[in-house]
């Protein structure tokens, strides 16, 4: 936040998509889990990523966050080819995510974890210290600093889930269902911090289950069914699509059975 | 100036302060303990180094490591080929083998990482190297094979060429130089944003990942410098044994000593090895001479050879079974209990009487 981050490089398609994703499939074996999906993510927006249970939503977002390269498809950002760069390549280009399952370093305390971050935007072990603070009081952790993380109830896991991924001062923020496993009461607060930190710059792509968060937050919402582009636009034109409806309902009644 | 002089000794941390007293502490040792406890005392601190260096893999970065022989034997014999062989000091030989720990560290690093070795494959490779190294060694001719090298015997004493009459306490001194480096270059590889790295990839390979962090990269450096400080060791063991062959270089009773102080003591944890290595020596020693001379109602086990290792082993299956962090791993994760709870307890009540406050 202090320093330019190496993610704040002078953009080579300065007026293009900050993400575009092209033709993308994935194939593990004989199962086909996306299949030719494209869409764009404009600098500054939220673009939600929503879908069925096994529709491909964490498929795509693992090619994204390049946790495994697609099959065939392009990743690109800013202009520049990313496909299948390590994910360890990824915080260094300004690209943060979360895990839908939350990882805390377990031995650390809060601090520590997010320290873990600050630490590749400065050669000053002092300056990621404060630096995590800053991203820990935003996040309303400070009561939790040095605690173990491991003891974290679960809503405190996943902000510190996202006060890592902020700690690396992103331009692009992956969040992976970062409300699911929330009470509503819980909810409202992340949904809100998600807010202030769009009001920042960050652009986000956010994979979420809860349709009522995804409605609230997102600029674009991109629909996923059986792997497939199911359709694509505002929250309000993709609540109204009959296929978004039959693919809901269709899940819900088999719920319902089931 | 004054001040900063204040603010500097301050911002020591605890585990320096405390590698200052032990060191301190440790030079009035031969004052007390001659001939054979000063040997107790030698091993000690010998094996206290050798497995602080092994729990950077095993603990800091979780990598369980059953070969450290392979490190501990090209230490040993890179100073024993240079000094018996070629004349040269075993100072030379101290950096040589160090080097060469580390670089086989890298190798081994690589290839295990590489492939994916994780878990039990990789303990039985690191296993596997060490053997390997034992059996090139044992038909090696330049450094004489099953045969194995001698220290050639010097009519002065000298610490270049780290050589002293048979009792002198200046063995102790050297592997107290030696432990004492050891636990410096761990505090503060460990302290460092490196360290935290490692940590970080061995809580979290994905979550490390996500962050930044290289793990083949966190993973090598931690090896690479077990790798160094494990064969600095078996430099000093050579010299303070005189004699080095293959079976006690790259042998798998080297590997063990090597990681039982610190999987007794606490894995993971900068005291552990040192207080496992003190217990489990003593206890070794303890049990040998209660075999040797039992009390009068157990005469009868007196004399019977290999009674003592069994009772040895008894003990150290108690202590796993009961204390399954070690016996300093345990008192130190309760103490870290105690104090989250107290704070916690303390954040309630602070809590409460704000809301009595507001009440009122």
């Amino acid at each position: 936040m202090t320093e330019a981050s190496p993610g704040s490089e002078p953009q080579a398609a300065s007026n293009g998509p900050l993400l575009e994703i092209t033709n993308v499939s994935k194939r593990f074996g004989g199962l086909l889990a996306l299949s030719d999906v494209s869409f764009s993510v404009q600098q500054g927006t939220i673009h939600g990523l929503i879908g069925p249970n096994g529709a491909g939503k964490t498929t795509l977002f693992n090619v994204v966050a390049g946790t495994f390269a697609p099959t065939t498809g392009k990743v690109a950002y800013r202009g520049a080819d990313i496909t299948g760069t390590p994910s360890h390549r990824m915080a260094s280009l300004g690209i943060g995510r979360t895990f839908q399952i939350m990882k805390p370093f377990g031995s650390m305390t809060v601090h520590e974890n997010v320290r873990i971050a600050t630490y590749g935007r400065t050669d000053s072990t002092e300056e990621a210290s404060t630096e995590a603070d800053a991203v820990i009081a935003m996040v309303g952790l400070e009561r939790w600093r040095d605690r173990s993380a491991g003891e974290l109830p679960t809503a405190g896991r996943k902000r510190l889930e996202l006060a890592r991924a902020l700690g690396l001062a992103p331009n692009l923020l992956l969040l992976d269902e970062v409300l699911a496993g929330l009470v509503p009461a819980e909810r409202k607060p992340l949904i809100d911090l998600l807010k202030e930190i769009r009001s920042t710059g960050v652009t986000m792509l956010l994979v979420e289950h809860v349709m009522q968060a995804v409605m609230a937050l997102s600029d674009e919402i991109v629909v996923l069914h059986h792997g497939q582009m199911l359709a694509s636009g505002s929250p309000r034109d993709v609540i109204d699509d009959p296929r978004v409806i039959e693919a809901y309902l269709g899940e819900e009644h088999r719920h319902a059975e089931g | 100036m004054q001040e900063t002089l204040q603010r500097r000794l301050s911002g020591i941390d605890v585990n320096s302060r405390a590698i200052i007293l032990i060191g301190l502490a440790a030079l009035f040792v031969p004052q007390f303990a001659a001939g054979s406890n000063l040997d107790v005392a030698t091993r000690i601190v010998l094996f206290a180094a050798l497995s602080s260096a092994w729990n950077i893999m095993a603990g800091y970065a979780g990598l369980f490591s059953f070969g450290h022989a392979a490190f501990f034997g090209i230490g040993a014999y890179a100073t024993a080929y240079l000094l018996a062989v070629q004349g040269i000091s075993p100072v030379v030989g101290l950096v040589v083998g160090a080097i060469g720990g580390a670089l086989f560290g890298l190798l081994l690093g690589y290839l295990t990482f590489r492939y994916k070795l994780r878990g039990a494959y990789f303990v039985l490779t690191t296993f596997a190297f060490a053997e390997m190294l034992y059996l090139i060694a044992m038909k090696f001719s330049p450094i004489n094979g099953a045969v194995g090298l001698r220290v050639p015997i010097r009519r002065e004493e000298s610490w270049w060429w780290m050589q002293f009459a048979p009792n002198s306490p200046n063995y102790f001194y050297l592997m107290l130089i030696y432990l004492l480096i050891t636990l410096v270059a761990i505090n503060m590889l460990m302290r460092s944003r490196t360290g935290q790295y490692i940590v970080a990839v061995r809580d979290d390979e994905d979550a490390a990942s996500a962050l930044g962090i290289n793990p083949l990269r966190s993973r090598l450096i931690a090896v690479a410098w077990s790798g160094a400080l494990t064969a600095a060791g078996g430099t000093f063991y050579f010299q303070y044994l005189f004699f080095i062959e293959p079976p006690l270089a790259f042998g798998p009773n080297i590997s063990v000593e090597i990681l039982l102080p610190g999987v007794i003591g606490g894995m993971g944890t900068f005291w552990g090895p040192l207080v496992g290595s003190g217990l489990l020596i003593i206890l070794g020693e303890l049990t040998t001479s209660f075999v040797r001379q039992p009390p009068e109602f157990l005469s009868f086990l007196q004399g019977r050879s290999g009674l003592d290792l069994a009772l040895y082993g008894a003990l150290l299956i108690g202590i796993i079974m009961f204390l399954p962090r070690g016996v300093y791993g345990t008192l130190a994760h309760r103490w870290e209990v105690r104090r989250e709870r107290q704070v916690h307890r303390a954040e309630a009540s602070s809590r409460d009487g704000m809301k009595e406050q507001r009440d009122d």
